[in-house]
This record gives C-alpha cells, structure tokens and sequence, in this order.
C-alpha cells in the first residue's frame, strides 16, 4: 500500500480541476478544437486516477518491477511521448493541406488574372 | 507532334537569367507553352518571364523546387496537357533537347529523364557530389532492378500519367530521386536520355556544403520510405 498525504491528494484534485477548468473555457473560446482537446481532457483523467487511487501506480510498478517514483516519471514521459506525436502528425497533415492550398490559390490567382485582361481587352 | 506540351520552369530569384531560358524555350520547341512558377522571389523574375511570353504562376512565398514544379503538374493536369517538361530557371538544362525527351515519351514511356551520365559527357560534378550521385544511383538501380545513371537530375519529362501521379505525390524538397521510386512503385515506366549540361549562368546549386549532410539523409530516408509506402488510391 502506498500512501499519499491528503493535502497531496487536494492539490492534485484541484490541479485536475483546474485543467479541465482551462480546456472547457479554450474550448468554449474557440482556441483549442475539440479534436485536440481530447488528449488533453486524457491527461487530466489519469492524473485523476493516480490522485484518487495511488495504488495504480504500485500495481503498474509491480508489473515492470520499477520502483514507484521511476514508474511514475516512465509514464509521464510515455505520454508526453504520444502527446508529441500527435502533434508531429498533426503537423504533418497540416504541411500537406497548407502546401496545397497555397498552389490552388496561386492557381486561380493566375485565372482570375487571365480573365480580367480578357475582359479589359 | 500535336499533342499539348507545357513547360514548367521553377525559378527563385533568377530574373538574370530567365529571360534567356524562356526564349531559348521557345526558339527550340515551337508548339510549347513556358509556365514559370515563380516560387516567391523577391527580385523581377515574374516580370521578366511575363515580358518574355511565359506564362507565370506567383506562389506567395518561397515554397521550395518540389513544391514549385508540383504546382506546375497541377496546372498541367488541370489543363489536360498531355506532357509537361521540368527545365530549370538558371539556364543549366538545355531547351535543345527537350524534343528529344518528348520522342522519348511518345515512344511509350511516363517520363523521359535528361541524364548527364549515361555517356560521359562534360559535366564533372564536385568530389562529394559525386559521390553521393553514386550513391543514390545505385540505391535506385538496386530497387528499381534496372540501371539508373543520373538519379538526381532536373531536367525531365512526363507523360500524361506521370502528371496525374506526381500532383498527387511529390515531396516539397529534393524531390528527384524519390519521385522515381513513386513512379517505379506505381508501375510507371521511365528511361534515361543523354544530354550535355552546361554549367548554370545564374545562381548557386539549391544545394549547399552545409545542406548536403542534409540532402544525403533526407533522400535516402525518403527513398527507403518510399520503398515501403502505400500505392496511391490503395
């Protein structure tokens, strides 16, 4: 059984609370789309869960017979890690649409201009 | 030769020396039309490629060569060309024999490569340089399971198919050599057609010393990744 003092157990409630809090209120701003809000509404959740329930933890820390605190930081890093990639991919789409996007409008910029020097002419 | 032909000429700041390009273009393939794609220069390129009877499509910021010629296979594809021929803004290929990479095509082939090493011509690249062409040639000829002398030359044409292919798949930098793995993955068909080069009037190569390492990376890692990626519409 491992432990954790009540006020740490309130700090990470709140601090849950308040992440959850920040991405409703982005969300509601039109700042952050929902797609990506998911990840991070994820991220409050097991942070939740390891507030709440610390045994979690150990029960994971037994499966990979690391000690508590190495496992806590491993699963900190694992999930940044998705967080990161996501990112990546999302970047990547972004790069081909904006790249496509950008020769579509060169495109049409050059018919339209072609139209009005018909019309002029 | 009625078929449509249109001629893409990617040019960065290059208003020394496209002037020249677009009108030896014209003296060598009459029924052609010149499309600079002005890929966000800040000098006069636009206007001199204009004044010289090109048409001209601005990209509002510099986009890189891929990108570049990319959006030259778009047009050429919205247009119906039947083929479209990449010569460089800087006068380094040469308008003389964009006719003969055209017979290549209509002799059934989805593009025709403009290749300084099927015979020993002039062209004598830098040591590195030199090497790495190696390099990718042989890479290329390992997957294509042909020979393959000048894998990262410009100067090319394509076919109707090949048009379509590429405005769909064409990396933004660096482009040449993964281009031909997407063609031979697709089950198009390209050949090599000798040309003489000659040294570039204008500008610098795209690639510098300190982009090499880069360049060397990048297009093996795109190679290798090409190799294994999934075919279009699949």
């Amino acid at each position: 059984m491992m432990e954790i003092a009540t006020h740490l157990r309130v700090i990470i409630g709140i601090l849950c609370f308040a992440l959850v809090g920040i991405i409703i209120e982005l969300i509601r701003q039109n700042r952050l789309k929902e797609h990506y809000a998911i990840i991070w509404l994820l991220t409050a959740l097991i942070i939740f869960i390891f507030g709440i329930w610390p045994d979690s933890l150990n029960i994971i820390s037994r499966l990979v017979r690391l000690h508590h605190l190495t496992t806590l930081f491993m699963v900190a890093f694992l999930f940044l890690l998705a967080i990161v990639l996501h990112f990546t991919l999302a970047i990547s789409q972004l790069f081909d649409r904006n790249k496509r996007l950008t020769q579509e409008v060169a495109w049409l910029r050059f018919e339209l201009e072609q139209i009005m020097q018909e019309e002029k002419a | 030769m009625s078929k449509k032909t249109l001629i893409i000429v990617p040019a960065y700041n290059e208003e020394g020396a496209i002037a020249g390009v677009v009108e030896n273009i014209h003296k060598h393939v009459k029924d052609a039309d010149v499309l600079v794609v002005d890929d966000g220069s800040r000098d006069r390129t636009a206007r001199k490629a204009r004044e010289n009877g090109a048409m001209v499509i601005s990209l509002p910021y510099n986009m890189g060569i891929g990108s570049a010629v990319q959006s030259g296979f778009l047009f050429a594809k919205q247009k119906g060309y039947h083929f479209a021929v990449q010569v460089d803004g800087d006068g380094q290929h040469p308008a003389s024999e964009i006719p003969r990479l055209l017979t290549a095509l209509e002799d059934g082939s989805d593009m025709a490569i403009g290749s300084r090493f099927v015979h020993s011509t002039n062209y004598r690249p830098p040591f590195l340089r030199a090497v790495g062409i190696k390099i990718f040639s042989f890479l290329v000829s390992l997957i294509v399971g042909k020979w393959v002398y000048d894998t990262t030359s410009g100067f090319r044409a394509c076919g109707r198919r090949a048009i379509v292919l590429l405005t769909e798949n064409y990396p933004h930098d660096y482009p040449e050599v993964e281009a031909l793995i997407t063609l031979h993955r697709n089950g198009l068909r390209f050949v090599e057609v000798p040309v003489e080069m000659s040294y570039r009037q204008e500008g610098k190569s795209s690639i510098s010393a300190k982009a090499g390492v880069y360049y060397m990376l990048k297009v093996t890692l795109a190679v290798l990744v090409a190799v294994i990626k999934r075919r279009n519409g699949r």
